[in-house]
Formats: C-alpha cells, structure tokens, sequence
C-alpha cells in the first residue's frame, strides 16, 4: 500500500432479516489498502462458496502477483486499475473451476465491488449490483453503474425513471462471476482527497436504505467507520433486512500529495 | 406458464407458452411465431421473460407493434394486454402472482449475455477536447484513459475521468483556489459531469468538449 494517503475503515456483514444463510462476504486488507464486497448467489449454499472464493482470490492475486507492467497496450488504465481486474478475472476462472467440480455448485455466481487506493488515486473494479459510494462535503456520489436488467433499460431509454423504481424484476443481474469464461469488468480511477469516505455496499443495504438516509448517517458520524457501519446496518435490519447485509466504510484522514500534480499529458496546451 | 394466444378476425388460432427467455414474432420461419402475412416484419417483435415477468420488444418492425392500442417499442406485459401486429393479435396471459412466486422474486438472478436482448447496444462514444484560444487554438485530443490530467503546475490542475459512458471534470490545485469552469461557472470541489458542447477553462486555456462516436 502506498504511503500517500491514510485512512481507517470498517467492515461488516450480515444475514439480515429474512435469509437463511449469508451469502455475502467481505474482504479488508488495511496495509494493501484495498476492500472488497461479494454478493453471491446459487442454490443450497452454493452462493457463500462463489462470494468466498471471490474474496479470497482477489486477495492472492493482490498479494503474490506482481502489478502488470506499464505499456502502451492498456494506456486507458493504470496497471494498479489493471492488476485489481486481473484479480476479478482470476476470481472468475476459480468459481467455474469450482462448480465444475461439484454438480451442487453449479451455476454458483456472485458480484464483486472492489476498490484499492494507489498514489491519490483509487482504483475501482465491479460486477454486478453491490456499489461504491463516495461522501465528499456532504455529496453522496454512487461511482459504480448497476450491471442489472432494469439499469440497462434505464441507460438504453427503454424504461422511464417511475418505471424502473416500480419495476418488478430488479433482482435480475446482467453480469456476475460465476456465469461465463469471458467477464468484462468495469473499471474506474478516481482522485481521492483528505475527508473522502467511500462506502461499499452489497444491495441488502442500498435496497434498504435510499441516499438520503445513507447521506445522513455519513455525515453525522462517516469519521467513525464503525460508528457509522453498525448504524447503517441496524438501519437496513430495521426496514426489512429482506437480504444479506454488507458493508464496508472507509474514512480518508490524509493524502500527501505527491509529484503527481502536473499535466501527464505531454501538452503544450497550457503555456 | 404464461402464454401467448394469437387470434385473426376474431378467431383464436393458436396458442404459444412463453417457455424460453426470449421469444420472437415475425414472418420469417424460423420465428417461433410465425406470421405468415405481408403486413408482419421477418422480425417483428419479441417477448422476453425472466422469471415471472415478460416484456414485449418491437424489433424495429416497418409497420409497428401495438399494445391496447398504442405503439410500443418496449412493453412490460400485464395479463390481458392486446398486442396487434399487422392484422393480427395476440392475448398475453400473465401467472397468476401468488406469495409464493413475489418472495422467489426477491432472490437475485444472474442472467448470460446471450439472453438479453438482441438490440444493437447503444453507439459507445468518446470524449474530445478542442483548444479555443492561445498559441495551440485548433488542436485537439482523444479522452480515451480512465483519467486525463490537464493543466499546468502552479496555475491550474484538472483531471477528466471517465466513468462509462460519461466524462466528469474534477479540481486538483489551483491559484488562490481557483477552480475550473464550465460555461464560465467556477466547478468547485464535486466532480462535474460534461455535456457535449460545454465549454472548459483550464489554465487559462479554453477547451470545447464534444462526444462523438468512437
């Protein structure tokens, strides 16, 4: 984890209210600077295996592979932003491999939001519809695009906002590990600033609770990760707690810039 | 299982389960619905259904798909719904919902690419900047990269980042605070999401921001 920027954070995740078993499952590793919320899915519990071998996958590879040297064939993305898809991608291929194995795991998938801070940067990896979330100056700001039927129709024009808010089937995913050889991962780099809190969520929370409530519990008490996770949770438990409930606070206390603060575009636009 | 019942004049001719996600209507053979009729496009429509819930696709059809009277080009079905296709109708009849299948509705459902919809995906589009003034007026780049930064150390500092489809310009330093623009309006601290068309000042630079496809 680079030195730039400190931060604390805290995670949880829950049954909830109504499930059987918890499905999800949480990753936090402080000194690598990354997080990450699994949202799994299948029958029996085939679902907490796909979420757990996603966590722990997407940890080995963070760990004990090296980060993909620059070049000029992924210059869209920084090879940090690269290496935390690699590990989603490594994830998918050991869920396959696992279901295969075992015919009570077939068809086992799960969802993946994760993030690693690098420089003053964040680097953002998701599937599916568990969400990133940035608080800054009491702005709540959702960074990740729900990979789901009705957020598609949403983007496409297909559906009007009153239609998607009373759709029916928003339970339905159009992406998830678990599902085919072939993923595509949505990928997003960020600046991160001092005061940043960045929440992850599986949809057990943001079903639960509408931003406004999310932004009132960050406001008042985001400097406390911990504070603020269990509020949001005994919240969501309030509501219904229909799903599995997961969590993840991240409170931003410093980012010491670096030399990174000039134009990295070889302009001489601006002299 | 919910179904379709096609009927011509009056007449009920047949009718088609809705048992696979997608099901498609047209005149074309291999539809699995198959309107022989000159007025019905070779693929005129489709039904995709996940789990309880069906929804009617018009396929770009010459002559238009109409439920209860009214075009369509995407439709959530309810039982009851009388779409018209040519001269022809079809009947949807929708499950009865039962507790039993509104909680399995809860549960979350991945589904394959290959079981969406066969609508060309939206034009993915990029972002250009064009220099409006000084010395470079006239040049222009690509915002291929998740993030682009701009500006000029000590002056001013703005990075783009790309988040899919869409572009947001963010402050990084500036003299005595200074923020970016847009349109003249200093941006602040928020990332600002760009229109195409909208006009930025970085550095003392003027850059038009356009979309265009890729």
């Amino acid at each position: 984890m680079d030195e730039n920027i400190r931060f604390r954070a805290f995670g949880i995740t829950d049954i909830g209210q109504v499930r059987e078993h918890n499905e999800d499952a949480i990753g936090l590793a402080i000194d690598q600077g990354y997080m990450v919320v699994a949202d799994g899915m299948g029958g029996h519990n085939a679902g907490e295996v796909a979420s757990a071998i996603a966590i722990d996958e997407i940890a080995h590879h963070l760990s004990f592979s090296d980060c993909p040297a620059p070049s000029a064939d992924n210059a869209v993305y920084s090879p940090q932003t690269l290496h935390l898809r690699d590990a989603v991608i490594v994830a998918n291929a050991a869920i396959l491999d696992a279901a295969k194995q075992d015919d009570a795991r077939q068809g086992m998938g799960t969802t993946v939001v994760a993030m690693q801070f690098t420089a003053n940067r964040v680097a953002i990896a998701h599937v599916g519809d568990s969400r990133l979330y940035r608080f800054r100056e009491g702005f709540l700001d959702q960074l990740t695009t729900d990979h789901t039927l009705v957020q598609e129709w949403l983007t496409r024009k297909l559906y009007t906002q009153e239609e998607a808010r009373n759709a029916k089937n928003k339970n339905v995913i159009t992406r998830a590990l678990g599902l085919l050889e072939e993923l595509e991962v949505d990928l997003l780099e960020e600046l991160v600033r001092s005061q940043d809190l960045y929440l992850l969520c599986s949809d057990g929370l943001s079903g639960m609770l509408d931003d406004t409530e999310i932004s009132k519990v960050l406001s008042k008490h985001g400097q406390e990760p911990e504070t603020a996770a269990m509020l949001l949770l005994k919240l969501a438990n309030m509501a219904g707690g229909k799903d599995n409930i997961s969590i993840i606070i991240v409170c931003v206390d410093e980012v010491v810039a670096g030399q990174d603060d000039a134009s990295d575009e070889t302009l001489d636009w601006f002299d | 299982m919910a179904k379709l019942v096609l009927s011509f004049q009056g007449r009920v001719l047949e009718d088609f389960p809705l048992d696979k996600e997608r099901v498609t209507i047209g005149r074309a053979a291999d539809n699995d619905i198959c309107i022989e009729n000159l007025a019905v496009s070779g693929r005129h429509a489709a039904v995709e259904t996940f789990q309880n819930d069906s929804y009617l696709v018009d396929l770009g059809s010459t002559n238009g798909t109409l439920v209860n009277g009214n075009p369509v080009t995407r439709h959530a079905l309810r039982s009851g719904d009388y779409i018209t296709i040519g001269k022809h109708s079809l009947t949807y009849h929708g499950l009865q919902r039962t507790a039993e299948t509104d909680d399995e509705v809860e549960k979350t459902i991945a589904i394959r690419p290959a079981m969406r919809s066969a609508e060309a995906a939206p034009v993915a589009l990029l972002g250009y900047l064009r220099v409006q003034n000084g010395g470079a007026a006239g040049r222009e780049m690509v915002l291929s990269k998740a993030q682009t930064k701009l500006g000029k150390a000590g002056l001013q500092v703005a990075a783009i980042s790309r988040r899919q489809q869409d572009y947001y310009l963010e402050h990084i330093e500036g003299q005595d605070g200074r923020t970016p623009t847009i349109n003249g309006v200093q941006i602040g601290l928020q990332p600002r999401k760009l229109a195409h068309g909208d006009i930025l000042e970085i550095a003392n630079t003027r850059l038009g921001f356009e979309l265009r496809p890729a």
